[in-house]
């Protein structure tokens, strides 16, 4: 390849990549009308679109100087390969935030958490992106995924534009916007920013190294091969961060987010007819998987927790089904679990050492939640809750929203959590009666079960709007 | 609920614009002297990763935390690259600069032959993060 003939091709390559950021982007239009935009969302949006610009800029002037030395000449031409690639994944995100307006988004269940998450010391300024995603599952974007690859990329095209440093990106999938309790679960992927911003790993992994050092001291450890060895703690880490973020949605939202837990699973497949778990059913949910816990020990954690926080005595007499299911996990123990896809024996080596970091793990969600129960805030709310669910259910029984409720005469707002969770006990066990209060249906009519449980969400979703309003106003 | 394969392939497109911004780093360094925290830490997440004691030791290896470099696929391919019989001897030069014990005289070849290392992991893990990509339909 002549001068010539590589100067033009080079050329030509520039601008083929040019075109595609261009276009990767070209939906990204921020104006004043419809569609509207929460805020973190509008602002993600903006960085998209200033990163693009300014890649386009620098992909302007980069055909200035084109080495003829071999290495130099690869090195430039693979930087072009390197920012296709990196627009390849970042475009990812594009159509999914654009679609995410506010029509779209559960936007008072958003606002609810962050307001949350906001009283924790150090996570006063966090603020969440939430976008869409085409995969029946909740996302948060680890910051490798789009925070720390767009923000090199920024630095490598000299971009102005930087990342919001206190800006999480979370996706829902795009066809459960309304179905607000089930949306809860985003509590969990908040978790995970906030382990990443909070540096929770950083307290964490003593105890998993040393969980690992006495659960394989020798001569446990015949048969571990080097590269298990290198892969185990990162099995440990992310067990570990995956606990953390489900302790931490339990904190943030109650047992309502235990609840939504059981129903993204369906471990209510697991409720035997004569009320215990019925372990042939739910065999897999024993099992942990390198990237995750069993799904059955982190219902069991969860429950645990609920019992702890003083939450479990407000709930176990709920005639729900679910509440037989966690009643039924409160049974379970260490030694219930399995992790196989290293062998059986040195499986629960690995669930030992874990085992043996649980209790820092458990620490560290206190500890970085503290404020949420400080004040006897959890004890207020408990309290508030074990004198308003009635009150509350009695208010979806007869279809009315329950964001102001009249008590004694007296008129008074539950909080948000309060409304939260009793609605969400009253969507698993008070359809039948608002049914049979409302119409002239039969219970077993599951289109009919469709309509009104729909209904129950949109009123609760109502009442945390009223609840929004009434704060903003200063009712 | 974090996607797995998607995070597990992103992990080499980090790997790969970390490798990037490391070169910028080392060119800005080759012609003012000027070391940033970042482009030290980076050099010395590197050099941890490729302690030939990783490999072969009765120990377990560090938690990876958020490093692009430090898990242990992505140390696999770290490894490779820098394959220990190779004259470039990248762990010492990496230790020169961390450590402050790099010689004026030796500067230009030290950061030239990082710079190539760096480019060869760049390359691998953009054909790493391509192969694992794979949702493109061909």
């Amino acid at each position: 390849m002549d001068g010539n003939e590589r100067e033009r091709a080079f050329l030509h390559d520039t601008a083929a990549c040019f075109r595609f950021v261009k276009s990767t982007t070209a939906a990204c239009k921020l104006g004043s009308g419809f569609p509207s935009y929460l805020e973190p969302t509008r602002e993600l949006l903006k960085y998209i679109k200033e990163l693009s610009l300014s890649t386009q800029d620098f992909l302007a002037n980069f055909p200035s100087q084109i080495p003829g030395e071999p290495t130099q000449f690869r090195s430039k031409r693979e930087l072009l390969w390197l920012i296709r690639e990196t627009w390849t994944s970042l475009h990812v995100y594009v159509k999914p935030a654009v679609d995410a307006d506010t029509l779209n988004v559960p936007t008072e269940l958003v606002r609810l958490l962050t307001q949350r998450v906001h009283l924790i010391e150090k996570c006063e300024s966090l603020e969440f992106a939430v976008i869409h995603t085409d995969k029946l599952n909740y996302f948060q974007f680890p910051p490798g995924d789009f925070e720390q690859n767009a923000s090199n990329l920024g630095e490598i095209v000299s971009a102005q534009a930087k990342f919001p440093p206190n800006l999480g990106i979370i996706a829902l999938p795009h066809s459960q916007v309304q179905h607000l309790f089930m949306n809860g679960l985003l509590a969990h992927e908040i978790g995970h920013f906030v382990f990443s911003k909070l540096d929770c790993l950083d307290r964490i992994k003593a105890s998993l190294s040393e969980g690992l050092r006495v659960a394989f001291a020798p001569p446990s450890d015949v048969g571990l091969d080097a590269k298990t060895r290198l892969q185990l703690p990162e099995v440990l880490q992310d067990w570990a961060e995956e606990l953390f973020c489900d302790l931490f949605g339990v904190h943030l939202l109650g047992p309502s987010f235990v609840l939504a837990s059981i129903e993204l699973f369906d471990l209510a497949n697991l409720w035997a007819v004569n009320g215990g778990l019925d372990e042939k059913a739910g065999k897999s949910h024993f099992k942990f998987h390198s990237t995750h816990p069993a799904r059955l020990f982190r219902l069991w954690r969860q429950t645990a927790l609920l019992e702890t926080l003083g939450w479990w005595n407000q709930i176990y007499e709920n005639g729900s089904h679910y509440i037989r299911i966690m009643d039924a996990c409160r049974h379970l123990r260490q030694g219930s679990f399995v992790f196989e896809e290293i062998g059986t024996q040195m499986g629960s080596r690995v669930l030992d050492a874990f085992h043996r970091a649980i209790e820092t793990i458990e620490n560290e969600v206190a500890t970085v939640t503290t404020n949420l129960r400080d004040g006897n805030g959890l004890a207020k709310e408990i309290q508030e809750f074990s004198k308003l669910k009635d009150i509350i259910s009695r208010y979806l029984c007869h279809a009315v929203v329950p964001s102001t409720l009249c008590i004694d005469k007296e008129f008074r707002n539950p909080s948000a959590i309060v409304l939260l969770n009793a609605a969400h006990f009253f969507y698993l066990s008070g359809i039948e009666d608002l049914i049979k209060n409302s119409e002239h249906s039969t219970i077993d009519d599951i289109r009919k079960r469709d309509i009104w449980m729909e209904r129950v969400e949109n009123w609760t979703t109502k009442g945390l709007e009223d609840l929004t309003m009434s704060n903003e106003l200063g009712v | 609920m974090r996607g797995v394969a998607p995070e597990s392939s992103s992990r080499f497109l980090s790997m790969a614009l970390a490798s990037r911004k490391l070169m910028k780093h080392l060119e800005l360094f080759a012609s003012t002297g000027q070391m940033s925290d970042p482009m030290i830490e980076a050099l010395r997440d590197l050099y941890t990763t490729m302690d030939p004691g990783r490999q072969t030791s009765n120990s377990f290896a560090p938690i990876p935390g958020q490093s692009p470099f430090g898990r242990y696929e992505q140390a696999m391919v770290i490894n490779e690259v820098a394959d220990p019989s190779h004259s470039r001897d990248v762990r010492k030069k990496l230790a020169c600069i961390v450590d402050g014990t790099i010689q004026c005289t030796d500067k230009d070849e030290v950061v030239r032959d990082l710079t190539e290392f760096l480019y060869d992991l760049e390359n691998r893990a953009l054909h790493k993060y391509s192969e694992q990509s794979n949702e493109r339909g061909w």
